[in-house]
């Protein structure tokens, strides 16, 4: 050896499997900070960019625009593209179902991004393109070239009765298929050809330029353009998506917190033992001769070794790891368009681990540098400084709860405080995100967002108007005697007047109407009652049990409810700047509401009842998608029945086996569903199972994330545990050699696990409770279905017992080496 | 009457080229209420006998009669009640339990063998060995004479046949270790015990009644030889 400073490679190899053991610990808490770090941005990406392939990247929409209000729009300095939308005409079918067809020049088509699943976009006069959905719900096929008859109302008040071609099969929006209005294309020489005019005023979709803010962008165009309020229509559905990704940015940084003071308190815990436990070489190197700065460069030398091995293992580790997860096993494929690979998280993650490592590093440098010789020649407790454990009352108690061995393990490990400290505190990190992690995965599951939103695989929906359209008790019958359907679950639905006083809305609510229909909202001088249009649905008593979870204040009563005499009320108007109460009306107030009825001979008269407010909802039960402007109003189908006369259903959500064939079960399901004017059937199954599929790999991101948790705990606790245990073989052979059995060695080791385990369960416990806590306060903005906050007792209580079990396996390797070592040869370690 | 009594004792450390003999093979006898002394040369065996006769480290070969039953028979479990119940070892560097008092240190073989603790036998103990005052100070506050003292107050505490000890007076002084050696002559002769005590004080040979002389691994019994002889 021609340098002292080889002693740390020879001492590192001598101990391999501790220094493995060392190695794997930081290089998985650097593979953790990585990846997630990773994830993170990719995902805040796919999420802009999905939200443009989705709703378009325009911005705004300038409607009616003559030409030259165009060209200027192409011209301004602050737009980047500007697509052209010229309008045609709409036909409206039987099925309850709308066409409307427009001409998108190329620059529109990219803007909104529309896409064909075969044929082209249409050039020439007489062509068209059609979405997917709307051939299907026509009865008609997708073969190309086939003639369509087409009735069109257009904005010139001269209707065309003609035959197009079909040229090009579009691919389906989601929205537009749940609206029930399409959109087709033509060319705009079909437009030219058919309406005879070039000049025609176009919509404009205006990409602004990435330079610029979009919102003093938007009235500045409006100014430029002098365009009226009206024509001006933002892109609320890309700007709610980009919003939505800014929204979720609070969200992953708690999460990136979560997981840096996790890591850095497990790298910490990790090297500061791997550095303690030769705090006795450091002592005998003092003996013979080392000067301070020899044991510190000794430590320093630990750490860059370590460093230089385990963060370049750990930053291939976490790369590796999402690229395996997203592109091998396809694990947020489909929410990660690009994996983004920004070189900051590399230097972040690597960064945090080397001054972790370093701080781990410093404290035991300097007490193996302060180790005096002498101490280390005698050898009597070691040369780490311990604390002197004083007899007090309470250790009495603590033999009389845990007994002999659960009190010497006590002092024994409070011989080193802040080693029991740190290691408690890296565990219990370790556990409450373990707690919050699960607490988000079975609450916060984007696919239970979606679900949500499509309770059922099918959805029979009357989409007439007419409150004299709608499914009957016998539709519900026979849909529910199909092979293959559990349940069924109809909503009656109906337009009603409600009546307030005006000093109960919100003023936020009125801002709104304000901003969104340039009108204030009024009430009636002679009342002081504002009459407003409101939604009123009725449910199933079963159905209603069932949304207690969506209850922010009263109380469900089955009751009243189904004898009429209380209502439940959906209180939110929900736009893009999130929910806004309506109203400031609460539980035991009252409202009024009107409706029309139609008596015999077609007659028309009104029948007004008052209610009083038994609960308010956040949603309407498993519907989210029936906002009204205003407020809704929830009732029991009996009470609804008895206020409005009708047994008729809008919506009947189907309910299937999970293994039930789809399409077998669709095509009864559509005899039913067209069996009553304007009846559309809506099938979510495709859309389910793709949400399945990503509950799945959900589930799977969440289960990695708590595994490489778990190991960076085992890794530490084992590590700590291990150094705490073998430190003291000379004690643990005295107490051998004096008569301890094997029984009771297990014994007095077990418990010294058991009370890590206890410890970091406890705090590692109350922990997860509070970051559950912040991680449903984060996400409730985003995830409208959450029921309120509950303590998540059972991930709480698997967390700590799991953390107890791991400190209980943490001491049987230890114990394994303790019991194989002969007692002489454990007392020779100082003998 | 023979307390401990080996057939053939040996030990060796390692295996092939690397094998060392620590012990050639050795029969012995020890009476009960005899005070034998080991001495030797550094390395040459007699800690290792020690060990082997104290139920510590297995023999290669041979076996070890304690009052006629070969302790290495028997399991580890059993073997650990017969360290507790009927040895008391004695250590060079004390091997006191740093979070334990100095009278829970005492009493500790009483407590792993969950035995209701005989107070006035312990109260006697501290008396007789001086330690009453400083019964509830834990080992970093005693001196190194008081730490000895109270290990040997561990080894007498469950009142066993053989007391082993190992070098007790090599890390104190000449003053302290007398103190301590006359401790351990009294308690032998009050409690009728037996005293196994490896040194290389030849002072502390000749206050025994019997010498054992250990070289190379091999055993030769004092009373075969002048202990002049021995000592020089």
């Amino acid at each position: 050896m021609q340098r002292y400073t080889l002693l740390i490679p020879r001492y590192l190899w001598a101990q391999k499997r501790r220094s493995l053991l060392t190695i794997v610990g930081l290089a998985l808490a650097v593979a953790l900070m990585v990846s997630t770090g990773l994830l993170i941005t990719s995902l805040v990406d796919s999420q802009i960019q999905r939200a443009r392939l989705h709703h378009g990247s325009y911005h705004v929409t300038l409607k009616n625009i003559s030409p030259m209000q165009f060209g200027m729009a192409v011209n301004h300095v602050k737009t980047a593209r500007v697509g052209k939308v010229t309008p045609f005409g709409m036909q409206r079918y039987e099925q309850g179902v709308a066409l409307i067809a427009y001409s998108y020049d190329e620059h529109a088509r990219a803007l909104a991004h529309l896409s064909l699943d075969s044929g082209r976009f249409p050039k020439n006069v007489g062509e068209i393109a059609i979405e997917a959905w709307l051939l299907q719900e026509l009865g008609l096929t997708q073969s190309l070239d086939q003639v369509i008859p087409l009735q069109l109302t257009t904005q010139s008040a001269t209707p065309i009765n003609d035959s197009f071609i079909l040229v090009g099969v579009l691919t389906n929006t989601s929205t537009n298929r749940y609206t029930g209005y399409s959109r087709a294309l033509v060319s705009e020489t079909t437009i030219v050809h058919f309406l005879g005019v070039t000049a025609q005023d176009v919509d404009a979709l205006i990409e602004i330029s990435p330079h610029y803010a979009i919102s003093p962008t938007v009235p500045q165009l409006q100014r430029d353009l002098q365009l009226f309020d009206d024509q001006v229509w933002e892109n609320v559905m890309l700007l709610s998506a980009l919003e939505g990704a800014k929204h979720m940015i609070p969200s992953y940084l708690f999460l990136g917190f979560l997981v840096i003071v996790t890591t850095v308190a497990a790298i910490y815990n990790v090297f500061h033992i791997a550095v303690v436990q030769r705090m006795e070489q450091f002592g005998l190197l003092r003996c013979i001769g080392a000067a301070p700065h020899h044991i510190s460069r000794i430590v320093l030398g630990e750490a860059i070794i370590l460093s230089l091995i385990s963060i370049p293992v750990g930053l291939l580790l976490g790369v590796g790891g999402v690229y395996a997860l997203v592109y091998g096993v396809g694990v947020l494929a489909d929410k990660i368009i690009n994996i983004v690979f920004p070189p900051w998280i590399i230097g972040v993650a690597a960064g945090i681990s080397l001054v972790s490592i370093y701080l781990a590093a410093v404290r035991p440098a300097k007490v193996g540098q302060n180790v005096p010789p002498i101490q280390a020649l005698r050898l009597e407790q070691g040369v780490l400084k311990e604390q002197q454990v004083n007899p007090r009352v309470w250790h009495k108690l603590l033999q009389w709860c845990f007994g002999f061995y659960g009190r010497f393990a006590y002092l024994n490990l409070m011989r080193q405080r802040k080693r029991f400290a740190v290691t408690v505190f890296s565990l219990s990190m370790g556990l409450a995100l373990f707690v919050a992690l699960g607490y988000v995965t079975l609450n916060a599951n984007p696919a239970l967002i979606l679900e949500n939103e499509f309770p059922a695989p099918f959805q029979l929906r009357a989409q007439s108007v007419s409150p004299l359209a709608g499914y009957e008790k016998q539709h519900l019958d026979t849909l529910q005697s199909f092979a293959g359907v559990t349940k069924v679950n109809a909503i009656q639905e109906r337009g009603v007047k409600i009546q307030y006083p005006l000093s109960s809305v919100t003023a936020a609510y009125q801002d709104l109407v304000q901003q969104l229909f340039k009108r204030a909202i009024s009430a009636d001088p002679s009342t002081g009652l504002v009459s407003a249009n409101a939604g009123l649905y009725g449910y199933s008593s079963e159905f209603l049990q069932q949304a207690e979870h969506l209850l922010i204040e009263g109380s469900i009563n089955s009751e009243r409810l189904f004898n009429g005499e209380e209502v439940l009320l959906v209180n939110f108007y929900t736009s893009r700047h999130g929910a806004v109460p309506v109203t400031t009306l609460g539980v035991g107030d009252y409202i009024t509401l009107s409706i029309q009825l139609i008596g015999a001979n077609e007659a028309l008269s009104e029948q007004s009842r008052t209610f009083r407010i038994g609960g308010i909802l956040k949603s309407n039960p498993q519907q989210p998608q029936l906002v009204s402007v205003g407020v809704g109003v929830v009732m029991d189908h009996a009470a609804f029945q008895q206020f409005t006369g009708s047994t008729l259903y809008k919506r009947v959500n189907v309910y299937t086996q999970a293994d039930q064939d789809y399409e077998v079960v669709e095509a009864q399901l559509l005899t039913v569903s067209q069996s009553i004017h304007q009846g559309r059937l809506i099938s979510y199954w495709e859309e389910l199972a793709k949400l399945k599929q990503e509950q799945r790999q959900f589930t799977l991101l969440a289960l990695s994330l708590i595994g490489v948790i778990v190991i960076i705990s085992i890794a530490s606790i084992v590590n700590t545990i291990s150094t705490n245990l073998l430190l003291r073989t000379r004690e643990f052979g005295t107490l051998r050699a004096l008569g301890l059995s094997n029984q009771q060695l297990r014994c007095l080791i077990s418990w010294e696990g058991l009370l890590y385990g206890l410890t970091s369960g406890f705090f590692g416990g109350l922990n997860g409770i509070g970051w559950s806590y912040v991680a449903y306060w984060f996400m409730i903005h985003e995830a409208s279905y959450l029921s309120s906050w509950q303590v998540p007792w059972a991930i709480v209580l698997f967390a700590a017992g799991g953390g107890i079990l791991l400190c209980y396996l943490a001491t049987l390797l230890p114990l394994h080496q303790i019991r194989q070592q002969s007692i002489v040869n454990a007392i020779k370690a100082v003998e | 009457m023979d307390i401990i009594k080996t057939i053939g004792l040996k030990k060796v450390y390692g295996k092939g080229e690397t094998a060392v003999c620590a012990l050639q093979p050795t029969d012995l006898t020890i009476l009960q209420g005899e005070f034998v002394a080991v001495v030797g040369t550094s390395g040459s065996g007699k800690s290792t006998l020690l060990h082997m006769l104290g139920g510590l480290d297995r023999p290669t070969h041979g076996q070890v009669l304690l009052e006629g039953q070969d302790i290495y028979t028997m399991r580890e479990e059993k073997l650990a009640i017969v360290r507790r119940r009927k040895y008391g070892f004695i250590f060079q560097s004390f091997n006191l339990i740093p979070v334990l008092s100095a009278e829970e240190n005492i009493v500790l073989p009483l407590l792993l063998d969950d035995k209701q603790i005989d107070h006035s036998h312990i109260n006697g103990l501290l008396d007789f060995l001086g330690l009453t005052k400083r019964r509830k100070h834990v080992p970093s506050a005693l001196s190194g004479g008081q730490q000895q003292r109270v290990s040997i107050a561990r080894a007498l505490a469950n009142r066993p046949s053989i007391i082993l000890a190992d070098e007790p007076t090599g890390n104190l002084d000449n003053r302290t270790g007398k103190d301590v050696l006359d401790l351990l002559k009294m308690s032998i002769k009050k409690y009728n015990q037996t005293l196994l005590l490896v040194t290389h004080d030849t002072q502390v040979a000749a206050m025994a009644d019997r010498v054992l002389y250990v070289e190379d691994g091999i055993v030769t019994d004092g009373r075969a030889r002048a202990c002049s002889d021995i000592l020089s």
